[in-house]
């Protein structure tokens, strides 16, 4: 397993500057927690199926998820709905899923991104990243499942 | 020119329809594989196959890798230029997909200056449009 959080971080500020704000940079906190705004998190998940069985999970708070929304769909901030969010979140938990499931050892495969508007509770987390945007933090994670190989 | 994109993330679809739009290409989406194939049809049907089609690799219902089968199987689709635009970056995918007919492979995320890279070396980009 190569997957640090150093490396979560650097895939993420990836996707991010690609598809999302190139122009204010994804900044490192080292493991800070996640700040969780008044309306909750928005939590994107997608399953990695092989020698490692887990899942990378993208973190943040809904104000956050919005705006990323807003930014890659570009359309307005007052226009994003549910559905948006949803679709954003879940690219982001697949593009950095994707990546992440280059960098194991062995074969694997992804699953189809998810979404919710609460926190999933970790299995059990082998690598974080918490990552600030503008004024929103970030949690980027890879877990991994109860009995999973690593 | 004429392009499909197909991809279940309707962000990544307008993101990857925009950098076309640059590139002076006219996009018709779809958000997977099956889906893909009823908008070739129609496509076909009003005599306006897309010179190239965009496809992601992970969708529900029907997969990219799938889609390229299936289009490559289709004598009417034969010239159109398969592009895998997709997270899967394993060499051992990127070998699967050109061996089922993918011609080009573009890993997520990229830029759009890499995408325009990619299709100037397919020739579906003149040189001098968005350099």
């Amino acid at each position: 397993m190569s997957v640090d959080g150093e490396a979560l971080a650097e895939l993420t500020q990836a996707v991010w500057e690609s598809f999302v704000d190139a122009e204010i940079p994804l900044v490192d906190l080292y493991g800070a927690p996640l700040e969780v705004g008044p309306d909750g998190v928005v939590v994107g998940t997608i399953a990695i199926h092989g020698p490692h069985e887990g899942r990378v999970n993208v973190a943040l708070p809904a104000g956050a998820a919005s705006a990323a929304a807003a930014r890659m769909l570009d359309i307005e901030l007052a226009d994003v709905v549910e559905a948006d969010v949803h679709d954003a979140t879940g690219e982001l938990a697949n593009m950095i899923g994707g990546n992440v499931k280059a960098m194991l050892e062995g074969d694997h495969r992804l699953g189809l991104p998810s979404v919710t508007v609460a926190p999933t509770d970790p299995y059990d987390a082998v690598a974080s990243a918490t990552l600030l945007w503008g004024r929103h933090t970030l949690l980027i994670t890879l877990d991994r499942a109860p009995g999973g190989n690593s | 020119m004429h392009a499909l994109v197909v991809d279940d993330s309707r962000a990544m679809r307008r993101i990857v329809a925009g950098i076309l739009t640059t590139l002076h290409f006219q996009s018709a989406e779809a958000d997977n594989g099956a889906t893909a194939l009823a908008e070739l049809e129609r496509l076909t049907a009003a005599d306006q196959i897309p010179e190239l089609a965009c496809i992601d690799w992970n969708m529900p219902v029907m997969d990219g890798l799938q889609l390229v089968s299936a289009i490559r199987a289709d004598r009417r689709w034969r010239d159109i230029t398969l592009m895998m635009v997709t997270t899967e970056s394993e060499h051992g995918q990127i070998v699967r997909a050109l061996a089922a007919g993918a011609h080009e492979y573009l890993i997520k995320p990229f830029t759009a200056d890499a995408m325009a890279d990619k299709l100037r070396y397919l020739g579906l980009v003149p040189a001098e449009v968005g350099a």
